[in-house]
């Protein structure tokens, strides 16, 4: 397919297979990723920007990002949070320095034009200019030189942001299902933040967003989730998209006594070595069951984050596309407000699980930002993707790609691909 | 600042024993000697690779988080058997070696580090820069860490964190 | 802070419509004539660093000239709108032989 030379660049179109394929230029082409931004990130979605304890008091701000578009995450003076672009409404320079603190308002470093921390413009220096000289027109108007200021939705502990008018409610963007398991992380006790872990890695944000849909690749690529027990492929395990591909959640019981059963598929695992043995089991186990359910699981809110739980390792991972050929992860861990020192120490401890140095983690970032040289060599180059058939429906199973090919599903009927 | 320098003799070791002492613990990293590095630490050690954002705005949360040796063997143990990366060279370039204090059994020291990896068909990067703050005690075998925090300065991880810092 | 009736400026240094800066002690504060009477009130804007005189002067109100807070030049309170939250000091004002004195609001 490669070895002739095009003369005009070829029309993007979907191979006939449908989603069971996958075109590598998806993760390449400029424009391709350049239509994602505004289809999505700029588009008519709840976009994840933080957590209500980031910005823990009135006049408090915090820095996150949309898409590519750097934006302050601020709590005004009567508690009430907003979201605004980070770009001065003036000559566009990045307009708040500091990553988070606090401020009774914002005034960029340029020309000092300040604003409140709803975004609207306060004053600018000599609007009257100076002596009778100079200053801004008489028709010049404060109220039409705000930041641009996002829709802002706020869920339990959780704060959203759109810049579309049509976006439907929070409630309904993400439905039942994600609000019941959003619910159960961040909707019960007030939110105590616990830290961040940072990471760059060199791939198209898609191919994490698909990793993160890849129940398949979990137990062979991250040994470490079946040697000590924490999931199996014969484990109880249910992989099921939402929304027709749009969002997606994956569940299992956890079951402690896991690891001292063989079986037929654990006994395929050439990975599994039953022979290791972990000193400090803290790391590994349940020692406190906080939700009383005996569940861990994931769920992915388009287009920005997976929200993992490991036992107590609570974890919001946000993607921020950072170019069509690289991303941001920005882990932010969390715990609660009255946690005691038992369950803070097991919060520090899980978190060696994932993350940058994480061992059921670290290989997701070496694996990814191999392959994008791999598929930027080879655009036209399919990816197969027909682990449990070619359908898009929810399974019970880890063997299987049905997440994947529902988000392309979805992507393609966005994209108009 | 340096309220112990070379003048005075601190009871536990002195300078040039302490830049010995990581020197070595630098070679040992840089070789990859998983088997040995845990003995540079005492047993219920405070061991962690921390940002320094979240080490300045006081969050707990580090990367790596090891709250006794038996969880520095356990994270050499996942990474030898458990774990897939890419083959790497390392080298550790320590620096700025100081004692800054002294308090009963232990001695406050801090340095510099600076990490470059080189990995195939790409050339050498900063894998990471930052500080080291450190609590040593002296035992019968020597110099051990009761507390090493390696404060990164990078605001992001490059790829992964998979060899101890 | 002295409580000592202080020198600030002549009598006819402050005009009607003319912002009149000057120093009580080591605070920086401005002289206004409004419909005949002398005010005089802290000058320098609770917001940021700067001299409220160099601002724009418009009826009883004095206007900052980097952000546009507002404040009475009567009492020196803070007209709400602008970035500045906090009143600047309002002083005691006698003037006596031609000159104008000034005093710490007791």
């Amino acid at each position: 397919m490669n070895d002739t030379i095009e003369a005009q660049p070829q029309e993007r179109k979907w191979p006939a297979e449908g989603v069971s394929r996958v075109p590598a230029w998806i993760y390449s082409d400029p424009e391709i990723y350049a239509r994602e931004l505004e289809v999505f990130h700029y588009g008519k979605v709840w976009n994840y920007v933080g957590l209500d304890c980031e910005v823990p008091e009135p006049n408090t701000f915090r820095r996150s990002w949309i898409g590519e578009r750097p934006v302050i995450i601020t709590r005004d003076a009567d508690g009430e949070i907003h979201v605004v672009e980070n770009r001065c409404a003036h000559r566009g320079s990045l307009l708040c320095w500091q990553n988070s603190g606090k401020a009774k308002d914002l005034t960029c470093p340029y020309h000092h034009w300040s604003y409140s921390l709803k975004g609207d413009l306060m004053g600018l220096p000599f609007l009257r200019g100076v002596q009778g000289k100079g200053g801004m027109p008489r028709d010049f108007d404060k109220t039409k030189n705000s930041l641009t200021k996002l829709r802002v939705a706020v869920r339990g502990g959780s704060i959203w942001a759109t810049y579309s008018d049509e976006t439907p409610p929070l409630e309904d963007y993400l439905g039942e299902e994600i609000l019941t398991r959003l619910d159960r992380l961040v909707s019960r006790r007030p939110l105590r933040l616990v830290g961040y872990s940072r990471q760059v890695v060199d791939s198209n944000w898609k191919l994490y967003w698909e990793n993160s849909r890849d129940p398949y690749h979990a137990t062979l690529m991250h040994p470490f989730l079946s040697t000590f027990g924490i999931l199996r492929t014969d484990g109880d395990y249910h992989s099921v998209p939402l929304q027709e591909g749009r969002h997606e959640y994956t569940y299992s019981q956890y079951d402690p006594e896991l690891r001292n059963r063989t079986s037929e598929a654990s006994a395929q695992i050439k990975s599994i070595k039953t022979t290791l043995q972990i000193q400090d089991t803290d790391v590994v186990n349940s020692v406190v069951d906080e939700f009383n359910d005996g569940m861990m699981g994931a769920f992915q809110v388009f287009p920005t984050i997976l929200v993992q739980q490991y036992f107590n390792c609570l974890v919001v991972r946000h993607i921020i596309p950072k170019g069509v050929g690289k991303h941001e992860l920005v882990w932010t861990y969390f715990g609660y407000a009255d946690d005691d020192e038992q369950v803070s120490e097991l919060r520090l401890k899980q978190s060696n699980l994932v993350g940058p140095a994480g061992f059921v983690s670290l290989e997701d970032s070496e694996v990814l930002s191999l392959m994008q040289p791999v598929v930027e060599g080879s655009p036209h180059a399919l990816q197969v993707l027909e682990m449990g058939g070619h359908g898009t429906e929810a399974q019970s199973t880890m063997m299987t790609e049905t997440l994947i090919r529902a988000f392309y599903d979805f992507y393609r009927r966005e994209m108009g691909l | 600042m340096g309220t112990l320098a070379s003048t005075a003799t601190p009871a536990i070791a002195d300078r040039a024993a302490l830049r010995d002492f990581y020197e070595d613990y630098a070679a040992c990293l840089d070789a990859e000697d998983f088997a040995a590095f845990p003995d540079f630490f005492t047993d219920d050690t405070l061991y962690q690779v921390i940002s320094r954002e979240n080490h300045d705005a006081g969050l707990r949360h580090a990367p790596i988080y090891c709250s006794s040796r038996a969880m520095i063997v356990d994270r050499l143990m996942a990474l030898k058997e458990a774990a897939l990366y890419q083959p790497r060279s390392l080298r550790h370039f320590i620096s700025g070696v100081r004692i800054t204090g002294e308090e009963g059994a232990e001695l406050h020291a801090q340095a510099n580090f600076l990490i470059v990896e080189s990995l195939l068909e790409q050339d050498p990067q900063v894998l990471m820069v930052g500080r080291y703050l450190d609590r040593i005690v002296r035992t019968t075998e020597g110099l051990r860490f009761a507390e090493r925090s390696c404060v990164y300065d990078n605001y992001r991880i490059r790829t992964t964190l998979v060899i101890p810092v | 802070m002295s409580v000592e009736w202080v020198r600030v400026a002549a009598e006819s240094d402050v005009v009607e419509g003319e912002p009149f800066a000057s120093e009580y002690g080591e605070n920086a504060i401005a002289l206004y004539r409004y419909e005949g009477t002398i005010f005089a009130i802290g000058d320098i804007c609770p917001h940021e660093d700067v001299r409220l005189s160099e601002g724009w002067l418009e009826g009883d109100r004095i206007e900052c000239p980097l952000h546009q807070s507002c404040f009475e030049i009567r009492t020196g309170k803070v007209i709400e709108g602008g970035p500045a939250y906090e009143d600047v000091a309002a002083y005691d004002v006698r003037v006596e032989d031609g000159a104008v004195f000034v005093r710490a609001a007791g």
